[in-house]
């Protein structure tokens, strides 16, 4: 609903058409990939390898759907999943945003070190090895710690946070101070309410991130105890992968016939995927509305 | 932003140096909340991030895992160097720096463009449907993006299909085939894939924008394309410019999954940048000093970029990331 | 509030103290675990009895733990637990294998870098393996070899010295090695059915394949659903199509060797190579080939064959195997016409004497080695040798024998099952039950080619590692298809061993040929994309002079070297 003081002119009426045509335009570009993958999901497994799938199934079947989840442990690991998501996004949330709130606070006097301290950090890193042995050391192999606490602070969140946090009125936040009020108060009382929608792009970011990160599974997790929903998929798609980097003729054959069928490659792709695309609507309502803070701006 | 320098080591003479002391330990202790909270955010980065950043040496010595680096050779410059003696090297540069800019340019506008499209839609059903469709594409992975693009825009595919049937051509367009539509191909591949997830914070930061400058703006007598461009835009400036320094600082990032994907040899040309190469004569060829190497300049360039752009930023727009 | 942060922080400190504390079993995790075996050397003579497949059962478990590369852990396990059970019960041996869903090399390198690794590590490249041992990290197996190991070095024979070091000692073993078992190789396919129908002479020359192929098409122009059809398609960027041509030109990887004056010269510097150019060529100017052949990945090919779409293939002869009666056998289900299927055709060039087309490196690029942590190396070295037996090779390949798995000793003969014989069936009936049973779950060192013994069943040829085929009495293949896929395949296979060359990481010739590797691609669809003969000829020349610049003549020279230097490693010690 468009909000009352805005005319309704012949040309805005112009521009509603076209921009709403556009978004059915756009809509069907964006869901495209993801309908493909539907319907090669749901098309039997040997009809698939000869192409040529565009918009519906030729042969429907479920089996692919079947065969995912009768051969793996899948509900495991899509509990692990979920904990990682609710676990990872909430303290990354908190400690970036708070990380965010002292950098912006402006008479504190360690605000512009802390920033750069951060920012060298989006660009240099010390590269895998180094930092395999720091998760040796500090012994949080094969521990579910391993997916949040190395995530914990993030240079790239606590920027979009405090670039939002840039400009907020500050009179609020001063009183408060005046009141005696903790800092810790002050943010979470305060400037956190007002960041709200920032808050929820960045949990959309985070969830999805966290959701769909693999590497840091197979890597630091070698028993296979806290394996995510991700790794399901990402085993299926490194298969490929390693089939083509075979040398040996007769270990490419066998490794060929064994690959997963390309639809229940693309059985797996929804049933990781499709949890976590509703993330965004629900984050959704922080985005719409808007806050009217003019009532602080004296 | 007036920013405040903060002094470690103040120097001086001695007599106002105890007062500059006393000072300092005032403010510290004004302070002390937000450093108590920084201390914990200092401790973690100096683990998680500055500790593990002696593997950069490894860059300057011809490391191989498993040795302690006291008994691998000194080679100093030798793989910075090695780089820029490579075949082609200003070929992969020139191809780095295009695909960069083509990304920070049309990819960069692109996503800013939709969230102001998305703030016009008047019913927020759709708006909602129309945003979350938008950002699917993410979640697919580029091996299959990939083929549904060669499925596509094939010799036999479906653009060319119709190109015949409605008489523009008469014979098939190598898209895929010929280096010239690469850099094209790719950077409308990068923005299907991402537009819809990058306009997320901007979509976000719109959110903020206070609704009585719109009032106010409707008082003055501003239309719906003067909103936008006097209200909504200047209010997401702070977020704009921030993703384009730190996009800026990425421009020798251009990718790698995707164009190893959806080059081929006849694209080669066109389709190498330095990660691809790096991959290949470091990390294939088990180079791990020539790959840190080369990670290393890249990120040297990167924040160096970065810090100029964020004072050129400071001086026209007293908007600065740091 | 300022309880809050306390308490949030408190937590936090916690949570990670917990994780870490939590996890007492971190160093065994990645499966070093050698100290409960090592007190095994004491036992030696106290053997118990020989088994009734050669191996000394000991008296006290021997444990072997050994990293084996990629693979997913969970299903690794699942996958060996009737070997397993087997080995357990029958040899007194357990095994714990290792595997990741990590790249092989990138874990190698991180073990390295840790210290962390396992006592045995197989089939690794022979690079890490060169790593491994340069610092120190692999055990000499020269004596342990020489007591316990006469089945490896028997038949491995001369091609041990190819592993040793310059100065004669041996740290790493071939995995998977063993003379080719193929019958075909690179080669040149066609439609057998509609080859058939047409009623044209079989093709021994380039030429005359491209004659039946134009033929072909001109018969048969487009499938059942009005589908352009097209001679070639492919699905190697190109490189397939000079690969097989290479073959039939009998270049010996990819070089003309000169064998009285030691000389190789690569592709691009020959006559041939521009005659190959414009063979390749003509197919593209004459509309025979997919014009998406550079862009398809195999899966897009083998839609593309599936839908009969592909008359012909240059290239290794499985593809059209895997892409055309498989997948058809598996589509059509009862209706399937063995006809309906590609035959794999030796072709060479006239004016050669032999073809290369069916390479065989008998040492394979897969190694084995035991590190420093190994405090058993008698006991591993007493296993290798029992693998490499032959009995071993068989239950290792094709999991324990009895009435219920693919294979059975009866008499003293290793018989495979009858059923087992049904080649149109072979996934269902053979390499389903193998899996079922684990078999090659625990291949550490034997071999993956031919394996060749009086007690193997008599009714079955080039047994592998991997395969075998049933014949009839006459020789002839006892399966009909397989018998018109391979009826004018020679089978005469090349020994490519001694060409073997090993590229140093550091060593700059390695980044010449990478360099090479990069451009011939280009360079190749270039030349083969000309749209005249003279163009093709001038982008031949610009490709040859620009690959001769990026180093090409010293990537020659490095190869003969190469050669030189294995023949004669290859001839050294031979007593």
């Amino acid at each position: 609903m468009r909000a009352p003081y805005i005319k309704n002119t012949i040309s805005g009426r112009i521009f509603d058409f076209f921009n709403v045509t556009f978004m059915v335009i756009l809509m069907f570009i964006m869901l495209y990939p993801f309908w493909n993958q539907l319907i090669v999901s749901l098309n039997e497994g040997i009809d698939t390898a000869r192409g040529g799938l565009y918009f519906w199934p030729r042969k429907f079947t479920l089996d692919n759907y079947k065969y995912m989840l009768s051969e793996s442990n899948l509900g495991r690991g899509a509990a692990i999943s979920v904990l990682r998501v609710v676990v990872g996004t909430t303290t990354c949330l908190f400690c970036s945003g708070i990380l965010a709130y002292i950098t912006t606070v402006r008479w504190f006097s360690g605000r512009r070190f802390i920033r750069l301290l951060y920012i060298i950090t989006m660009y240099f890193s010390g590269g895998m090895i180094p930092f395999y042995l720091l998760i040796v050391k500090l012994r949080l192999m094969d521990t579910f710690t391993v997916y949040w606490l190395p995530g914990l602070f993030s240079a790239y969140y606590m920027l979009l946070i405090s670039s939002y946090m840039y400009n907020l009125p500050e009179a609020l936040a001063e009183s408060a101070r005046i009141d005696g009020a903790s800092e810790i108060r002050i943010y979470l009382q305060i400037v956190a309410p007002m960041c709200l929608p920032v808050f929820a792009a960045i949990a959309v970011f985070s969830a999805v991130g966290h959701w769909n990160s693999w590497f840091d599974v197979i890597l630091y997790n070698p028993s296979g105890k806290w394996d995510t929903l991700q790794v399901y998929l990402r085993k299926i798609l490194l298969d490929v992968e390693q089939v083509g980097k075979l040398v040996d003729e007769q270990k490419k054959m066998e490794a060929m016939r064994k690959l997963t069928p390309v639809s229940v490659r693309a059985a797996t792709t929804m049933i990781v995927t499709l949890p976590i695309i509703f993330t965004y609507p629900f984050f959704q309502k922080y985005f719409i509305g808007g806050i009217t803070i003019g009532a602080v701006k004296e | 932003m007036p920013g405040i320098r903060i002094n470690i080591r103040p120097e001086g003479e001695a007599t106002t140096k105890s007062s500059k002391l006393n000072k300092l330990f005032k403010r510290l202790y004004r302070e002390k909340e937000l450093w108590f909270i920084a201390a914990f955010a200092i401790v973690w980065i100096a683990i998680f991030a500055y500790y593990p950043m002696y593997g950069i040496i490894y860059g300057f010595f011809n490391y191989v895992p498993g040795k302690k680096l006291s008994e691998c050779e000194f080679v100093g410059l030798k793989y910075f160097i090695e780089f820029f003696k490579l075949p082609d090297v200003w070929l992969i540069i020139r191809n780095t720096l295009v695909i960069s800019t083509l990304n920070l340019t049309i990819g960069f506008i692109a996503p800013i463009i939709l969230a102001l499209l998305f703030n016009e839609l008047n019913n927020i059903t759709f708006k909602r449907i129309v945003q979350t469709i938008s950002y699917l594409p993410h979640f697919v992975s580029w091996v299959v993006v990939a083929s549904i693009i060669f499925s596509m825009l094939g010799n036999e595919g479906v653009v060319n299909d119709m190109l015949i049937r409605f008489g523009f051509i008469d014979k098939p367009i190598g898209f895929l085939g010929e280096g010239k539509y690469f850099w094209g191909l790719l950077t409308a591949a990068n923005i299907w894939k991402g537009v819809g997830w990058s306009s997320i914070i901007y979509v976000s930061a719109i959110a903020r924008i206070d609704q009585e400058l719109y009032q106010a703006g409707a008082v003055d007598g501003l239309g719906r394309l003067g909103m936008a461009w006097h209200i909504t835009l200047p209010g997401i400036r702070p977020t704009i410019l921030l993703l384009f320094i730190l996009g800026i600082g990425g421009i020798l990032n251009a990718g790698f999954e995707q164009q190893l994907l959806l080059g081929s040899p006849t694209t080669r040309e066109y389709h190498e940048v330095i990660d691809t190469y790096v991959y290949r004569y470091g990390i294939q060829m088990g180079r791990y000093s020539f790959a840190t190497a080369v990670g290393f300049m890249k990120s040297f360039i990167g924040l160096a970029l970065v810090i100029v752009t964020n004072k050129m930023s400071k001086k026209l727009t007293d908007m600065s990331i740091i | 509030m300022k309880k809050l942060l306390c308490i949030f922080l408190m937590l936090l400190l916690l949570a990670t103290l917990g994780g870490c504390g939590g996890n007492t079993a971190v160093g065994n995790s990645s499966g070093v675990e050698t100290g409960e075996t090592g007190d095994q050397e004491g036992n030696e003579e106290e053997v118990l009895h020989v088994n009734e497949f050669g191996w000394e059962v000991p008296k006290e478990t021997i444990t072997i733990t050994y990293y084996a590369g990629y693979d997913d852990p969970a299903e690794a396990e699942k996958y060996a637990e009737p070997m397993a059970k087997f080995y357990k019960e029958k040899f007194n041996v357990e095994f714990k294998k290792i595997v990741y869903n990590v790249d092989m090399v990138e874990r190698l390198n991180l073990m390295l870098a840790s210290n962390d690794y396992p006592e045995v590590i197989t089939w690794m490249p022979d690079d890490m393996a060169e790593r491994f041992i340069m610092q120190g990290k692999a055990i000499e197996l020269t004596p342990y070899l020489e007591k316990y190991g006469h089945n490896i070095t028997r038949r491995l024979g001369k091609y041990l010295n190819l592993l040793k070091t310059d100065d004669g000692k041996l740290y790493k073993l071939p995995v998977g090695w063993g003379q080719n078992p193929n019958v075909a190789g690179w080669d040149f396919a066609v439609r057998y059915d509609l080859w058939k129908k047409a009623g044209l002479p079989i093709y021994k020359t380039p030429e005359e394949y491209y004659e039946t192929l134009k033929k072909l098409m001109q018969m048969y122009p487009t499938n059942a659903n009005g589908e352009k059809v097209y001679a070639l398609s492919d699905n190697s960027q190109g490189a397939n199509l000079y690969g097989a041509m290479l073959g039939a030109y009998g270049f010996k990887n990819g070089f003309k060797v000169d064998e009285k004056t030691g000389e190789f010269t690569h592709w691009i510097n020959t006559d041939e190579g521009l005659e190959i150019a414009r063979y390749i060529n003509r197919f593209i100017r004459e509309g025979m080939m997919d014009p998406d052949f550079l862009n398809n990945k195999f899966e897009d090919w083998q839609a593309k064959v599936m839908n009969e779409r592909v008359i012909g293939n240059i290239g290794t002869w499985w593809h059209v195997w895997v892409a055309g009666h498989e997948a058809w056998g598996q589509q059509e289900g009862e209706n399937y016409n063995i006809e309906k299927r590609f035959m794999n055709v030796t072709v060479k060039a006239p004016g050669v004497e032999e073809h290369t087309l069916l390479g065989s490196n008998f040492i394979g690029t897969s190694r084995v080695i035991m590190t420093d942590k190994c405090t058993q190396p008698e006991n591993v070295m007493k296993w290798w040798n029992w693998e490499c037996s032959e009995l071993g090779t068989m239950i290792t390949a094709f999991g324990p024998p009895g009435p219920e798995n693919v294979w059975d000793i009866v008499d003293g003969k290793w018989m495979f099952k009858d059923s087992t014989f049904d080649n149109a069936r072979k996934n269902e009936v053979f390499h389903a039950v193998v899996e079922k049973w684990g078999g090659k779950a625990y291949w550490m060192v034997t071999s993956g080619g031919l394996l060749e013994h009086p007690n193997i069943d008599p009714r079955v040829t080039r047994v592998s590692t991997y395969d075998f085929w049933p014949i009839k009495e006459d020789g002839s293949f006892l399966d009909p298809g397989v018998n018109i896929c391979w009826q004018y395949t020679d089978g005469k296979s090349w020994d490519s061993t001694l060409f073997t060359v090993t590229f140093k990481p550091d060593d700059p010739i390695t980044t010449v040929k990478q360099t090479i590797d990069d451009t011939l691609p280009s360079e190749w669809a270039k030349i083969i994309m000309s749209k005249t003969d003279a163009e093709l000829e001038a982008n031949f020349m610009a490709a040859r002079e620009k690959l001769n610049s990026l180093g090409l003549h010293d990537l020659e020279k490095f190869y003969a070297d190469s050669y030189k230097a294995n023949v004669e490693k290859f001839n050294q010690l031979c007593n």
